[in-house]
């Protein structure tokens, strides 16, 4: 019982990125004998869990080096036919071989239009990044925008509303509670702090603090299991119903109780501006901005005229403004929420009313409306209340109205950015000391933020919907998708005819995307590429490249990556949203790659140069990290490695220290704490009222006349309102239950499916690998613990699953974990573990957000014994 | 005489296997074989029920029913408190499994030796490894050793188990939300004994009498 150390001539720790999902925690990894044979977290680092904590599915990552199924050459397919179920016929060629086909290509289209090529990567990839450069990287092949972005293995575990809101109300991608400071957390379909989402563990570490400290964790969520199982108070609810509870608990608390912070409303929301009949902003004719009525002077001024006091802005009142009656948009917010009552709200969600008043309640006494706390001695409004949304609730054709509902409970009582409320985070990014590179949002028109980085889409100013759309995913006209999920619709030619879009997709380069089985309908994205030239860049060969892959190129994993990049551009989901250092984690390579794989940014390098715009490219990275130092800039005509590259931008990003920082693995530098509770020291105001909705319903009317496209326009209406999910309007007596997904947290996507230790565990997790549904229930149906069953939505498609009964769940919906149900030949270990819920997800337009096209993430759906 | 000791925080526990798979890694576990498992359930009938995790693993019992029923003194306690099997000793058959009442010993035998990570495709490297610096043998039991030679040689080196990485269990090291804590349940200053003391920490079925050396917040 004990090592035997004489047979040990190496043991050395390396420090690096986690690639197990897109949070990037600081990691080491044990190499022993030249074999990485352990994971632990970095205690150095705020970045990942407790001291030297990592998760379950990050400590696993070794299992991703010593898998013998990685590719080790690049792959041809030789069959000619596409399919799920056909043989690819793979032949193995040389990298010159592939390389030269891809950018010959790649040139071809060019000539025609660059548009028609779809970059793609996948989400688990963020850290096992650099996550952000397919973007840049479309870019310099003439794609603007990012509407040929397909998101692929993320697929519908993406957040398309709640992203847009992210980035309108806070410059920041996501949000989490504050959890030193808050006392009360209500989560909506969210895993923040407790497995899944952004900066996981990191939240993780600073949830489990709070709850020492006593906290209180509500949680609606149709089953109590990762955030509900360790809520102090689970609220169980129907998928794509938060909306409805949300606003019958901001219509109790505003209009019943009468409770909103009044100074922050009118300091930092657009609720004063002024608005006419028709919704529409009174704007200055000179300077275009909204006007507001000051109290004081009683007069009509520019918002942001400085001599108006905060306290001075009118929230109530009717006013002229050149012979038009005109009124601060907040005289809007009650009486549009006085219809959505506890009692109406709980025939929808089945949360009783007296729930929702009791927590609406307690929202408000926690919330201490009129609190300061002095933090290094700076005061600052203190709201320990917090309350956060993503997939699950967002996910839904009502997701905008969704996440603005919720988030409008955090606007009455005034705790966005504040200590203990709802942190977007981080939304600003300091320069290194001594070194460049620094990104701070910006106050845009309207005084609305503009973030300092977004992946895709900027959220604002907002794009005017236009046509003709000039890539597939038809960002033109959805102006607020951040990912478009255009391409996977299934009248997308009758979308494309209508909005003459003519960049059919004729090839796809991809980073690690699995999108057949984890979107939706698998059909319809087969579909959409088999008749492309599908370029995949991965460690294996998954159920996408087995179906519809030409040519895949062995990636490395992060255990052999030399990346100096993994979090310099990640840092905006990649952080700590508390008070907290930056810690920026770079990726040092534990062991040689496996076979011939290649870093995949040196094969884009490579691909670019033979296609002839590496200099373009190398020109968007000198300007994308602001490098103004003539030296370290890449000039024209230079041909460097990523890690050349980075010998460079590290000098830039780093400075003195850039040695230190390589030496060590990651950067760590004081984060003031004005940059964490930033909302009063930014001039800049949440679009609570949104306004642009109502402009661009009018053009997007006047495109569909124009050019005969039927879209549901209802929900571009400026103030959060109820809207019906297809889901829900789509139950009926035989199609009776609500099919629902949720992340587990051994699970990142698909790709966690094939790591034998998470398997291992998987298997005795009784809810992982089988379908969940209410004990109640079952027995109704018929039902027991290990019976097989179908569940399948009204347009025949089904998903085969073990049953697991629970007494911790919704009794009308069914549960499936992520994304099992895999069946590619090359991932033995993943093949037929669990069930797949993408599949029985409907693809039709109707299903998807009308203002983002973010597809609608619960199905209807019949249950039955499979014979 | 130190009595080393475990309090699990069962409200920080996220169930998300840390604790077992760095265990794995840290002893080269084969595939199948758990030293640390989490046992999840509920408890409660709808809409009130709550879900309910369990991080186990060997409770090192001050009245350890595996050592009375050992006949060779295969498996013994140290005065720390830690239980081993000396695997030379041990001839394999299993009273201990049978009397231990958690259910936290596991015969390797020829089958646990052959199988691989990746069914019939051989051992990888890390197997291999494993195999090399940290061997098994078959037709012995096996469990959890409180990770008994990072205390060892921690203290060799003058470091503090429960404080100091490098001689503290790998679980409790690995776990993301510090829901384990370990040290001396003798010393009544520890952070171990205070948690107890303070949160009320439990054993599990304490009916067992066999008074085991981790405790739990719930």
């Amino acid at each position: 019982m004990t090592y035997k150390r004489e047979k040990i001539w190496e043991d050395v720790w390396v420090n690096t990125t986690c690639g197990a999902c897109y949070c990037g925690c600081g990691i080491r990894v044990r190499r022993v004998n030249g074999v990485p044979v352990k994971i632990e977290g970095l205690p150095e680092s705020t970045m990942g869990g407790t001291n030297s904590g990592v998760c379950g599915k990050g400590a696993a990552g070794i299992m991703y080096y010593h898998d013998p199924n990685r590719i080790k050459k690049p792959l041809k397919r030789t069959n000619p036919e596409k399919g799920i179920g056909v043989d690819p016929k793979w032949k193995e060629i040389s990298w010159e071989e592939a390389l030269d086909e891809i950018s010959t290509r790649m040139k071809k289209i060019m000539e025609d239009d660059p548009n028609k090529i779809l970059f793609t990567n996948q989400t688990m990839r963020a850290s096992d990044g650099p996550h952000n450069h397919p973007y840049f990287y479309a870019k310099a092949f003439g794609i603007e925008d990012n509407g040929c972005f397909i998101i692929g293995g993320g697929s519908l575990h993406c957040g398309n509303a709640a992203h847009m809101l992210g980035g309108l109300i806070h410059g920041a991608w996501s949000v989490a509670p504050d959890w030193r400071y808050t006392k009360y957390v209500i989560k909506w379909g969210s895993s923040k702090g407790t497995g899944s989402g952004h900066s996981a563990m990191t939240n993780a570490r600073l949830r489990a603090d709070a709850v020492r400290r006593g906290i209180k964790e509500v949680v609606f969520d149709p089953m109590c299991n990762f955030a509900g199982g360790k809520a102090t108070d689970w609220i169980p609810i129907l998928p794509g119903t938060d909306s409805a509870v949300a606003l019958a608990m901001c219509n109790h608390i505003l209009n019943s109780m009468g409770v909103y912070d009044e100074l922050y409303i009118k300091a930092k929301t657009n609720f004063p501006y002024l608005i006419r009949e028709d919704g529409t902003f009174v704007r200055d004719p000179e300077t275009e901005n909204p006007l507001v009525y000051d109290l004081k002077n009683k007069k009509i001024k520019n918002f942001d005229d400085e001599s108006i006091a905060d306290e001075d802005f009118a929230l109530d009142g009717e006013y002229e403004y050149n012979g038009e009656k005109v009124w601060p948009c907040f005289t809007r917010l009650g009486p549009n929420l006085k219809q959505y009552t506890a009692e109406w709200a709980e025939k929808i969600s089945t949360v009783p009313a007296e729930t929702i008043i009791r927590i609406a309640e307690e929202w408000v006494e926690n919330a201490q409306i009129g609190s300061t706390i002095t933090i290094e001695g700076k005061t600052f409004p203190y709201r320990p209340v917090a309350t956060v949304t993503f997939r699950g609730s967002q996910g839904h054709y009502n997701g905008v109205h969704q996440v603005a509902a919720i988030d409008l409970l955090n606007q009455l009582v005034g705790s966005e950015d504040v200590p203990g409320g709802t942190m977007g985070w981080p939304a600003i990014r300091r320069k290194y000391p001594g070194g460049q590179y620094e990104r701070l949002p910006r106050v845009g028109p309207d005084g609305v933020l503009i973030p300092a980085v977004f992946y895709s889409h900027d959220p604002w100013p907002p794009h005017e919907p236009k046509v003709p759309c000039k890539n597939a995913g038809c960002v033109d006209l959805w102006s607020h998708s951040t990912l478009s999920h255009v391409p996977y619709v299934k009248e997308r030619e009758e979308i494309w005819e209508k909005l003459g879009m003519t960049a059919r997709p004729e090839m796809v380069f991809g980073l690690a995307v699995n999108f057949i089985i984890s979107q939706a309908d698998w059909q319809a994205a087969v579909d959409l590429c088999k008749d492309c030239f599908v370029v995949q860049m991965d460690i294996w060969v998954n159920e996408t490249d087995q179906a519809v892959g030409d040519i895949i190129l062995p990636d490395v994993s992060w255990l052999e990556k030399d990346c100096w990049s993994s979090e310099i551009d990640a840092f905006f989901f990649s952080g700590s949203p508390s008070y907290e250092d930056w810690y920026v984690h770079m990726q040092k390579p534990v062991a040689e790659p496996i076979g011939e794989s290649r870093f995949f940014m040196d094969v884009y390098l490579d691909v670019a140069h033979r296609v002839g715009v590496l200099d373009k490219y190398n020109e968007l990275l000198n300007n994308y990290y602001g490098i103004e130092d003539e030296d370290l800039k890449i000039k024209p005509g230079e041909k460097l490695d990523w890690k050349e590259i980075g010998e460079r931008i590290m000098r830039w990003v780093y400075g003195p220290d850039k040695e230190k920082v390589e030496e060590q693995g990651y950067a760590t530098w004081h984060k003031p704490i004005e940059d964490v509770y930033w909302r009063w020291y930014m001039p800049s105001r949440c679009p609570v009222y949104m306004e642009f909705l109502i402009h661009d319903r009018r053009k997007i009317e006047k495109i569909c006349q124009d050019t005969g496209l039927e879209l549901d326009l209802s929900q571009h209406y400026p103030l959060a309102s109820w809207y019906t999910p297809t889901s829900y309007q789509e139950l009926n007596d035989e199609y009776d239950l609500l099919a629902f997904s949720y992340r587990d947290v051994l699970h990142t996507n698909n790709t966690t499916f094939q790591n034998p230790y998470i398997d291992e565990a998987s298997a005795r997790c009784p809810y992982t690998f089988t379908i969940t549904i209410n004990t109640d229930l079952a027995k109704k149906k018929g039902f027991k613990d290990g019976d097989v069953i179908w569940v399948e939505n009204r347009y025949a498609a089904r998903e085969k699953g073990i049953v697991k009964t629970m007494q911790g769940q919704n009794h009308l919906v069914v549960g499936i974990a992520g994304q099992g149900g895999l069946w590619a030949d090359k991932r033995p270990i993943a093949k037929g573990k669990g069930s797949n819920f993408c599949k029985i997800l409907p693809s039709y337009l109707r299903h998807y957000d009308p203002l983002t096209g973010n597809i609608e993430t619960s199905v209807a759906v019949k249950v039955y014994k499979a014979e | 005489m130190p009595r080393w000791g475990m309090v699990v925080d069962v409200k920080r526990c996220i169930a998300c296997w840390s604790c077992a798979i760095s265990c794995k890694e840290e002893h080269f576990l084969p595939p199948k074989v758990f030293w640390n498992r989490v046992l999840i359930s509920e408890r409660g009938k709808y809409p009130a029920s709550r879900k309910v995790i369990y991080p186990v693993l060997c409770n090192h019992c001050s009245e350890a029913s595996c050592v009375e029923a050992c006949p060779t003194g295969a498996t013994y306690q140290r005065e720390d408190g830690i239980v081993l099997v000396d695997y030379d000793k041990c001839v394999g058959c299993r009273a201990c499994l049978v009397a231990c009442p958690y259910q936290q010993r596991t015969y390797y035998d020829q089958e646990k030796k052959d199988a691989e990570y990746f069914p019939g495709q051989g051992k990888t490297q890390f197997e291999l490894l494993g195999e090399e610096i940290y061997p098994f043998q078959v037709g012995t039991v096996m469990k959890c050793n409180f990770c008994v030679e990072r205390i060892d040689e921690g203290l060799e080196k003058g470091l503090a188990p429960g404080q100091d990485r490098d001689a503290t269990p790998a679980c409790v090291i690995s776990c993301p939300v510090g829901a384990r804590v370990f040290g001396d349940l003798d010393d009544p200053g520890s952070e171990v004994s205070q948690l107890i003391k303070v949160h009320s920490a439990k054993q599990l079925r304490p009916e067992f009498d066999t008074d085991p050396a981790v405790y739990y917040i719930d």
